[in-house]
C-alpha cells in the first residue's frame, strides 16, 4: 500500500517538484498566529486532544484494551474491528494534515516528500515508550520521542556534521537509545 | 448424522413440573467445525444455586459448550435458555454478560491496563473518565467480595490467583448470577485452590450458581453437588455427586468402547537394551519439575497427563523447542545442546510435533519436499538437492508408510489429515532416529490411518528405535511397554502394559485411589 501511494505521488507529479501551489493550500503551513507558526498551534492542539481522548474517553481506552488483548476486549463488548478501522482512518487523516503543513512550510511539493519518514515515526514512538506489541505507551511519550529526535537532528545540523554522514549518525543514535531503553528497563522494548 | 434437534422449540432437558426452572438449560446443542463434530445433541441443565461440575476428557466438547453458553459462538442447532427465557442475540454482549459470566482458562484480563480499568472496561461511564472515582468504585467492588488487590496496580503484575479473583469480581459486578469456571485450579497451588473453594461456597450460599469445569475429579467431589459427564461430543450422564462413586464417574468418562487395536504384544520385551533417551532431573518453571525418564532401544513408552500436566512442554524440551531451567537430556549417549533443534536432530532424535499444521508441515510444498526436509543434505553433493533422488526417496516413504497421495509432487495441504500425519511421521523417521518423540500422533486422524500410523511406529520400535508417545488417546498408548502418568508437572505413576482404561484415567485425573498393578515412582 505504501509503495502504491508512493508511486501514485510520483505518477501524479510526473516525478517533478511542484512549485505552483495555490495560496489556500499553503496557508496553514506558513501562517503565523499570535507570534508562533500556525503549525505549532495545530500540533499542540491535536496532541492535547489526543492525550485527552486516549486517556479519558471510553473509546480511547478501548484502543489500549485492543492492543493489550484483543480477545478480552471483544469479550468486554468492544467492537474491535470498528475501533481498529477508525484508528487507521484517523491516522491517515493526520498524516494527510502533516503533509499539508509541510507543503505550506516548504512552499512546494517534492516528488520524494515524506520518503522514509515512517522509520523515523516508528523510532520516535518506540523511544517515547510506545510498545509496537500494543496496549502500552502514551501520546505524551510519543511527543517526547518526536521532540528528542527533532533535537538530535537539529543538533547534528548545527554541529556541522557533514550532510553525507548525518543519516548514519542519526540512525546510530536511535539504535543506541533503543539498546539503552532495553538495558535500563530490563526487558525488550518492543 | 442428522441433527434432529434443529428448530425444536421445547427444551427436552427443561425442568419437570414442580421443580424450579433451571438457571440455565441447553438442549439438543449441535456444533460442527468443518468435518469435526464438537457437540452432538448435547445438553445440560443447571439448577439455581447449585455448583454443577462438567467433566469429560480432552475433546469431549466442554470448551465448545462453554463458548455457546457464554454467547461467544452460535450453536448449529439447539437452544439455550436462562431461567426459562430464550438466550439473547449473539450481538447483544451486554445482555449476555448480565446473565452469565465466565472465568476462562485463557485470561480475559488486559495485562497492560490497571486492575480498576480492567474491571470497568468499556463501561467507564460517558464523557471524560474520572480516574479517581473509577479507582474508588473498583476498590469498593473488590472490598465487597473480599479481594485484597490494589486497583491501581497493573493487571499483568497480579498472580494467577489474584487475576482469577478479579475476573470473578468483574463477572459478579455485571449482575450475573451464573458463573462458569473453566479449569480454574489448573495453575493454582493447593492453598490457593482451598481459598478459591471457600470463596465459591460463600458465593453459593448467597445464591450464585456455578458451573465448574475441572480435570481433577477430587475437586468435583469437594465442591460440587451435581456432575454432568460429556464424552465424544455427547452428553453421557448427569447425577448428584453423592450418588456417583469414583469408579462410575471415571467409567462414564472413558466409556466402555473396546480397544481399537491389537496391543502389539508380538514385540519382544526389551530387557536390558541400552537407553537411547534419558531425561534426568529436568525442570522448567511453570510446566514441570524433576522429571526423570528412560526409554530403551526398541521400547515404547507412553506419557499421559491432562492438559495442564506439562507433558507437551516436556516433549518440546526433549526436541529442543524449549530450553529447560535445569537437568539433562541424553539422546543415544549424546547430550544435545539445550534449546537447539538441529543439535537434537543430529544426536539422533526424531520429533513428531503436536500440531502438524503449525509445526509439522509446509503446506504448499510437495509431499516429497516435506518428507525429505531433514535429509535434504543426503540427497546430493554440497547442498544441492537432486530432484530425481528426492523423488525416489519420497516414493520409498509413500510406499513404506502407505501414504495415499497422487504422487510425490502433490502439495501436502491437499492430503487428508491422516495422510498428512503420515508424511510428518515419515519425515520424523527419515533420519533413522535412535529415539522418536511423538505428541498426540493420531489427533484428527481417521481410524484406518490411525492403525497404519501406529503400526509404522511399532515397526520402527521393533527396528530398535526407542519411542516416547505423548498422548491423551488411550489407543495410542495401548502398544506401549509402559505408560508414565504426569500430574501437575511431575511423573506420578508408572503403569506396565495391560492397564485398565479406568485405572489410567483415574490416575490422569488425579483421583488418589491406589492403582492396582501400578507402583509409585
Amino acid at each position: 500500500m505504501l509503495i502504491v501511494l508512493r508511486g501514485l505521488q510520483i505518477g501524479i507529479t510526473g516525478g517533478q517538484n511542484l512549485f505552483d501551489i495555490p495560496q489556500s493550500v499553503l496557508y496553514l503551513g506558513n501562517a503565523v498566529w499570535l507570534g508562533l507558526p500556525a503549525s505549532i498551534w495545530i500540533c499542540g492542539g491535536l496532541f492535547a486532544a489526543g492525550i485527552l481522548a486516549l486517556g479519558f474517553l471510553r473509546h480511547g481506552r478501548a484502543v489500549y484494551a485492543i492492543g493489550g488483548n484483543v480477545d478480552a476486549a471483544r469479550a468486554a463488548g468492544i467492537r474491535t474491528d470498528r475501533v481498529v478501522w477508525i484508528v487507521l482512518m484517523i491516522g491517515g487523516l493526520l498524516a494527510a494534515l502533516a503533509g499539508l503543513l509541510m507543503t505550506g512550510r516548504l512552499g512546494s511539493v517534492a516528488s520524494a516528500q515524506g520518503d522514509g519518514m515512517i522509520f523515523t515515526v516508528f523510532a520516535a514512538a518506540v523511544i517515547g515508550g510506545v510498545s509496537l506489541d500494543g496496549g502500552k505507551g502514551t501520546l505524551f511519550g510519543a511527543l517526547c520521542g518526536v521532540i528528542v529526535l527533532g533535537l538530535i537532528n537539529n543538533i547534528l545540523t548545527l554541529g556541522g556534521v557533514s550532510a553525507q554522514w548525518i543519516q548514519a549518525i542519526y540512525g546510530g543514535i536511535i539504535l543506541v537509545a533503543l539498546i539503552l531503553a532495553r538495558v535500563t528497563s530490563g526487558k525488550a522494548q518492543d | 448424522m442428522t441433527s434432529s434437534g434443529a428448530g425444536t422449540p421445547a427444551p427436552t432437558t427443561a425442568a419437570t413440573a414442580g421443580t424450579p426452572l433451571p438457571a440455565v438449560a441447553a438442549s439438543d446443542i449441535t456444533k460442527r467445525y468443518g468435518a469435526t463434530t464438537a457437540l452432538l445433541e448435547a445438553g445440560i441443565a443447571v439448577a439455581p444455586g447449585e455448583t454443577h461440575a462438567l467433566v469429560g476428557r480432552n475433546g469431549a466438547g466442554k470448551s465448545t459448550l462453554v463458548s455457546i453458553l457464554t454467547g461467544l459462538q452460535r450453536a448449529d442447532s439447539g437452544e439455550v435458555r436462562f431461567a426459562g427465557e430464550p438466550a439473547p442475540a449473539l450481538s447483544d454482549r451486554d445482555a449476555w454478560r448480565r446473565l452469565v459470566a465466565c472465568v476462562y482458562q485463557k485470561s480475559t484480563i488486559i495485562p497492560t491496563l490497571t486492575v480498576a480499568e480492567n474491571l470497568y472496561l468499556n463501561r467507564q461511564g460517558g464523557g471524560l473518565i474520572n480516574w479517581r472515582s473509577l479507582r474508588r468504585r473498583a476498590s469498593g467492588l473488590l472490598d465487597g467480595y473480599g479481594v485484597d488487590v490494589d486497583p491501581a496496580r497493573v493487571a499483568g503484575e497480579l498472580t494467577v490467583e489474584q487475576r482469577q479473583l478479579v475476573e470473578i469480581a468483574r463477572a459478579l459486578s455485571f449482575g450475573a448470577r451464573f458463573i462458569i469456571l473453566d479449569e480454574p485450579t489448573a495453575q493454582l497451588d493447593a492453598a490457593a485452590i482451598e481459598r478459591l473453594f471457600d470463596r465459591m461456597r460463600q458465593l453459593r450460599d448467597s445464591g450464585v450458581t456455578f458451573m465448574f469445569i475441572s480435570h481433577h475429579l477430587q475437586e468435583v467431589y469437594e465442591v460440587c453437588q451435581t456432575v454432568t459427564v460429556f464424552r465424544d461430543a455427547r452428553h453421557v450422564l448427569t447425577a448428584p455427586v453423592t450418588d456417583l462413586p469414583h469408579d462410575e464417574l471415571v467409567s462414564a468418562m472413558t466409556g466402555d468402547a473396546g480397544p481399537l487395536l491389537s496391543s502389539g504384544a508380538a514385540r519382544a520385551p526389551v530387557g536390558d537394551a541400552p537407553a537411547v533417551l534419558s531425561v534426568g532431573g529436568l525442570r522448567l518453571a511453570g510446566f514441570y519439575e524433576d522429571v526423570d525418564l528412560t526409554v530403551r532401544a526398541g521400547e515404547m513408552v507412553g506419557l499421559i497427563g491432562s492438559g495442564s500436566s506439562g507433558k507437551v512442554a516436556l516433549a518440546e524440551t526433549i526436541a529442543g523447542l524449549r530450553k529447560a531451567d535445569g537437568g539433562t537430556v541424553t539422546v543415544a549417549g549424546n547430550r544435545p545442546r539445550p534449546g537447539s533443534v538441529p543439535s537434537a536432530l543430529a544426536a539422533g532424535l526424531g520429533y513428531l510435533p503436536q500440531d502438524r499444521h503449525r509445526e509439522g508441515l509446509v503446506p504448499l510444498l510437495s509431499v516429497a519436499e516435506n518428507a525429505t526436509l531433514p535429509i535434504a543434505g543426503k540427497l546430493g553433493p554440497a547442498g544441492v538437492i537432486a530432484p530425481a533422488r528426492r523423488r525416489a526417496a519420497a516414493r520409498r516413504m509413500i510406499g513404506a508408510y502407505d501414504i495415499k497421495t497422487a504422487g510425490p509432487d502433490q502439495p501436502v495441504n491437499a492430503l487428508s489429515g491422516g495422510n498428512a500425519q503420515k508424511v510428518v511421521l515419515a519425515r520424523a523417521l527419515s533420519n533413522d532416529p535412535k529415539a522418536l518423540v511423538m505428541v498426540n500422533p493420531t489427533a484428527g486422524v481417521d481410524v484406518r490411518s490411525k492403525e497404519s500410523l501406529l503400526g509404522a511406529v511399532a515397526s520402527a520400535a521393533t527396528g530398535g528405535t526407542g519411542v516416547l508417545v505423548v498422548s491423551d488417546e488411550l489407543d495410542d498408548l495401548r502398544s506401549c511397554d509402559r505408560v508414565l502418568v504426569m500430574f501437575h508437572g511431575r511423573v506420578v505413576r508408572e503403569v506396565p502394559r495391560g492397564w485398565a482404561d479406568a485405572d489410567l484415567i483415574a490416575a490422569v485425573e488425579g483421583v488418589r485411589a491406589p492403582l492396582e498393578g501400578a507402583r509409585e515412582q
